[in-house]
């Protein structure tokens, strides 16, 4: 991963998106400083075309963002809003629509294709698709959910922003990649937390971490985690903006099960303290939950990673796995 | 919003490609492979890396594909990391039989490009990678499994070498092997712990030795257990400087379980069972099932190839190495369960090739989590990995 890229990206949102900024979005979803801040630094733009105005990076740098977005549980849809506007300018919309875009992928009968909508932020849009036809709605704040988190609704009393064709575009891979990553950000973040945690809390006349059944829950948690980032890049094509459908179905199948564990440790080693409102844990383990759902859980995109095995397929596995994700390969 | 704490262990699987120097192997190799294995049925090929068969490595070898990242001086290919990858990886996934040449070139050949001596590479390497030579490991002993330090096998100077006495226990093909590369301890006692181990090379030949084969669950002589008796050994036996023996170990476990051996053990049965629902008509209630099982076997082999790129940069990922195989081996030992439960929800007629290869997996998958350092100790590592001890 390029840290010329992400180091700067980091360190901005760290800026951004404190705790304070994360707990005064959920009740309202006001993010219009950090939103404004991000529209500033370019970063939105960039997957978008150079000759376009946009910074031109490959998917793979996106990954990277994405997942920095997850550590810092960014309450705006920002490697969304990329994947939107590089799919705009391709359609000679570029420019017109700054703002929070969210993907809204639609089955057949316009409904969206998630059990949980994105979470909302003020002035946000989403770009719907259903088959072949995509459009810019404008959304609204539905109410709070079980999660305490406000859902995003669209706003059936404006009328579509835009509307338009794209026959090669598919937006629920992206889903299911951007969510892989933000998941494995918000993973690193509940990895970090737990670490500090067990070095500083004393029971018992020593640290947590002097225990072997805590060390031994941490390495797991390590290695869910270690998982949970590779995955997340590998969901991102390397080369070309046309994301892999299969590689980002392997990348949310993958991660949902690993988020939950980690979730499980967590909490199992910050005792009671980690279930409180106050504490930061909390922040990075509903969301986590909540996006086991959002997109496809692990029992709809295992079903695209094992499509191609149950066709009458020659090889092995391995012959497999290859041919999928060398779909895309580029030179 | 949170100090993010340095932690290169879960940051340190960076995305890496096979180059296509590495694939250009793989037809060849695959083209091999289905011919030679023609006649090889599926329940001996879920044996995988288990699977001894002298003719077989012999016939790899005259291809040119045993000792493929040793010099060409000595027998080898001189190619890197991520051929042998490739080579391994279709090795696995056809369950050819490399068991003879396998300790000998994952990690004996390995070792002594390391820390032997020219006249020691000179008379060992080009039998390795002829398929002539059988290496085993010695390490573990009746009292030593996980706590390796407290090894009691000993080496005294006699004359101009050492005189050996002790045992080592669950020693793969020990009964079948030219040679061993054993851990001992040649000076101090068990107390200094992990300070005055050696490792020495020992002709199974010698006078003194004596190999016991030792059952496992499922019938096969796959363990041994070999007792020294005032075996001679000449100085040249000694590999490496004497009391480096720790440390080369652990390069040598490096080495061990950096490859996709760790990630493939159940691959002949996924792939018997991936045929089986491609017949049935049960099969698309498996689809969630399957798919579950590849996505997590694709980011291991993501995972594996990173590593890959590692020891092609002559590095030594110790630790990671001892992740991914224990996230590996959780998956290998799965997969036998996951298939069970699927064929088991409808009695329907089941090819007896799939049967007796699910029947092997699901017994003998206790040993993925014991082999090359258990669970318990990889975690151990992992937490040291984190800063935790």
């Amino acid at each position: 991963m390029d840290d010329a890229i992400l180091g700067p990206f980091a360190d901005l949102l760290a800026d951004l998106s404190s705790e304070q900024a994360i707990r005064n979005a959920e009740p309202s979803g006001d993010t219009a400083v950090l939103w404004t801040a991000l529209e500033q630094s370019g970063f939105l733009d960039a997957l978008v075309a150079e000759d376009m105005g946009g910074a031109g990076l490959t998917p793979a740098i996106v990954a990277g963002l994405a997942i920095k977005c997850g550590e810092h549980l960014v309450p705006a849809p920002v490697a969304e809003t990329m994947v939107a506007r590089a799919i705009l300018a391709q359609c000679g919309l570029g420019e017109q629509f700054p703002g929070p875009i969210m993907l809204w992928p639609q089955s057949a009968e316009g409904v969206l294709r998630s059990q949980v909508s994105p979470i909302f932020c003020q002035n946000s849009m989403a770009l719907t698709q259903t088959g072949s036809q995509l459009a810019l709605v404008k959304l609204r704040a539905g109410e709070r959910d079980g999660f305490n988190l406000l859902p995003a609704r669209i706003d059936h009393d404006e009328a579509a922003l835009a509307t338009f064709e794209a026959t090669d575009t598919d937006l629920m891979p992206w889903t299911g990649a951007i969510l892989a990553a933000y998941m494995a950000g918000a993973m690193n973040g509940v990895l970090a937390l737990s670490i500090e945690h067990v070095n500083n809390r004393a029971q018992f006349g020593r640290p947590l971490s002097k225990f072997q059944a805590i060390q031994h829950n941490l390495a797991v948690m390590a290695e869910l985690v270690a998982s949970a980032n590779v995955a997340a890049i590998f969901g991102f094509t390397a080369d070309t903006l046309t994301i892999n459908p299969w590689r980002a179905a392997v990348a949310k199948c993958h991660v949902n099960e690993p988020a939950g564990r980690t979730c499980a440790l967590a909490h199992a080693v910050h005792g009671a303290i980690g279930v409180s409102e106050e504490h930061k844990l909390q922040l990075f383990t509903r969301r986590l939950k909540r996006w086991q759902m959002s997109f496809g859980s692990e029992s709809f995109w295992s079903r695209q990673v094992a499509a191609p095995w149950l066709l009458p397929a020659q090889g092995t596995s391995v012959d497999l796995i290859r041919r999928q994700t060398e779909e895309y390969h580029n030179g | 919003m949170i100090a993010m704490a340095a932690l290169p262990l879960v940051h340190a699987f960076s995305p890496a490609r096979l180059p296509e120097s590495a694939e250009a192997l793989r037809q060849d190799v695959k083209a091999f492979l289905a011919d030679r294995l023609r006649d090889y049925p599926a329940h001996r090929r879920a044996k995988s890396w288990s699977g001894f068969d002298l003719d077989f490595s012999r016939d790899l070898a005259a291809r040119g594909w045993i000792g493929l990242t040793l010099p060409k001086e000595y027998g080898g290919a001189g190619a890197d990391a991520f051929s042998r990858f490739v080579l391994v990886e279709e090795l696995l996934a056809a369950g050819a039989p490399v068991a003879a040449h396998w300790i000998g070139d994952r990690q004996s050949g390995p070792l002594l490009m390391r820390f032997g001596t020219e006249d020691q590479r000179r008379f060992y390497l080009p039998g390795i990678c002829a398929g002539e030579t059988v290496f085993c490991i010695g390490m573990s002993e009746p009292n030593s499994g996980s706590d390796l330090a407290s090894i009691r096998t000993r080496a005294v100077p006699e004359g101009d070498g050492w005189l050996l006495n002790g045992s080592k226990i669950w020693t793969t093909f020990g009964h079948r092997s030219d040679y061993m590369i054993a851990l001992v301890r040649t000076s101090g006692t068990s107390d200094d712990r992990q300070a005055g181990l050696s490792q020495f090379i020992i002709d199974m030949k010698s006078p003194g030795i004596s190999v016991k084969p030792i059952i496992d669950m499922c019938g096969d002589a796959h363990f041994s257990e070999i007792f020294f008796d005032d075996v001679r050994l000449p100085a040249d036996a000694l590999v490496g400087t004497e009391g480096e023996g720790w440390l080369q170990v652990n390069a040598e476990l490096a080495f061990e379980r950096s490859g996709p051996e760790r990630i493939y053990s159940s691959l002949v049965l996924l792939d018997l069972w991936a045929a089986h629902l491609r017949s049935s008509p049960q099969g698309a209630r498996h689809e969630q099932r399957l798919g579950k099982m590849i996505a997590r076997l694709a980011i291991l082999r993501e995972m594996s190839i990173s590593l890959t790129a590692k020891l092609a940069r002559h590095e030594s990922p110790v630790t990671e190495a001892a992740l991914l195989k224990d996230i590996g081996t959780e998956l290998e030992q799965a997969i036998p369960a996951e298939i069970a439960d699927a064929l088991a929800a409808d009695p329907l007629p089941t090819d007896p090739e799939l049967m007796r290869t699910l029947a092997y997996l699901m017994q003998i998958n206790a040993t993925f989590s014991l082999r090359g350092g258990t669970r318990e100790i990889l975690r151990g590592m992992i937490a040291r990995g984190l800063g935790l001890r």
